[in-house]
């Protein structure tokens, strides 16, 4: 992650905290202790408490709200860049994206060259990508627009509407 | 057994297997791609539990991040020869000779690296070779 991503986290996550503190008026418990009365004290003490340990679950929850959506973000943009940078390679003629449930997988169709060639370009393009987006890796099939296998081409048809 | 043990014995015992499909005939070249990779993956997972003791790697996705942190000059190979024997094992794609051939390059590149030496001069073992001794820098 960036720099100015970790930014805009660490930002976002202060305006949501004073958001949520002042929304809840955590402060308001405070004045209690001025001109409170003693008896009821420890009462509001108590409360105060329960108040802080709600905020704060509701804080994590929504802190891992907050970081799932920055996961797809990056994960959607990571995607994009990788296709980008496949479809530079001067061999490759298509390449299409297909969200399984393991995550989101490329068919890369080459029309000429080696394929071992092709693949090492790929791989090459890979590892750019990790240099930018750590963690996010990407399955992907190679496969050849004059060999395919005819059900497959049909399959392919299928998925992308070619 | 230490885990490196076990996957030092793992890494040979697929190399033998590779060679042993190809020692008759070419009709195994899909599994000799395969058994390839296998027998690399144990040479990365050995190296990562005696270098840093990382003795859990999840999953291949895990397996590629660490070989991009702690192993980055062999990540391009390790990367082909993962999508090789990927191809080889799933996809209907061919997979002949050059294939091979290209698998026992890489195979042998990564075994070289991830071969301990010890270094003659101040007999430091070296578990990953990168032509001179970490400590003393002396050329092997």
């Amino acid at each position: 992650m960036s720099a100015d991503e970790d930014r805009l986290r660490a930002r976002l996550l202060e305006e949501l905290l004073d958001e949520l503190l002042r929304s809840r008026d955590i402060r308001k418990p405070r004045v209690f202790f001025v001109e409170g009365i003693p008896e009821r004290k420890e009462e509001r003490t108590f409360d105060v408490n329960e108040q802080v340990l709600r905020l704060s679950s509701e804080l994590e929850s929504l802190r891992s709200q907050f970081n799932r959506y920055m996961k797809i973000e990056t994960r959607e943009e990571s995607a994009s860049h990788f296709k980008q940078l496949v479809s530079k390679i001067s061999e490759i003629s298509e390449v299409y994206t297909q969200n399984t449930t393991d995550g989101i997988v490329f068919w890369i169709f080459y029309d000429k060259g080696d394929r071992i060639e092709v693949l090492e370009k790929i791989v090459d393009a890979e590892c750019e990508l990790e240099r930018i987006f750590k963690g996010l890796n990407f399955e992907y099939k190679v496969l050849s627009q004059d060999s395919i296998n005819p059900r497959i081409m049909s399959q392919v048809e299928l998925l992308f509407k070619r | 057994m230490p885990v490196f043990a076990w996957h030092d014995r793992k890494k040979q015992h697929d190399f033998d297997t590779s060679q042993f499909l190809g020692s008759s005939s070419n009709t195994f070249v899909d599994w000799e791609v395969v058994t390839l990779f296998y027998s690399v993956l144990h040479y990365v997972d050995s190296y990562l539990s005696k270098a840093f003791k990382i003795d859990v790697v999840f999953d291949h996705s895990d397996r590629k991040q660490l070989v991009h942190f702690f192993l980055p000059i062999l990540e391009k190979d390790y990367r082909l020869l993962y999508h090789l024997g990927t191809d080889a094992r799933y996809e209907q794609v061919p997979m002949g000779q050059n294939e091979l051939s290209k698998a026992k390059t890489v195979h042998a590149g990564i075994k070289n690296q991830l071969t301990p030496v010890t270094c003659i001069n101040c007999g430091y073992t070296n578990l990953l070779n990168r032509g001179k001794c970490e400590k003393c820098g002396n050329i092997f």
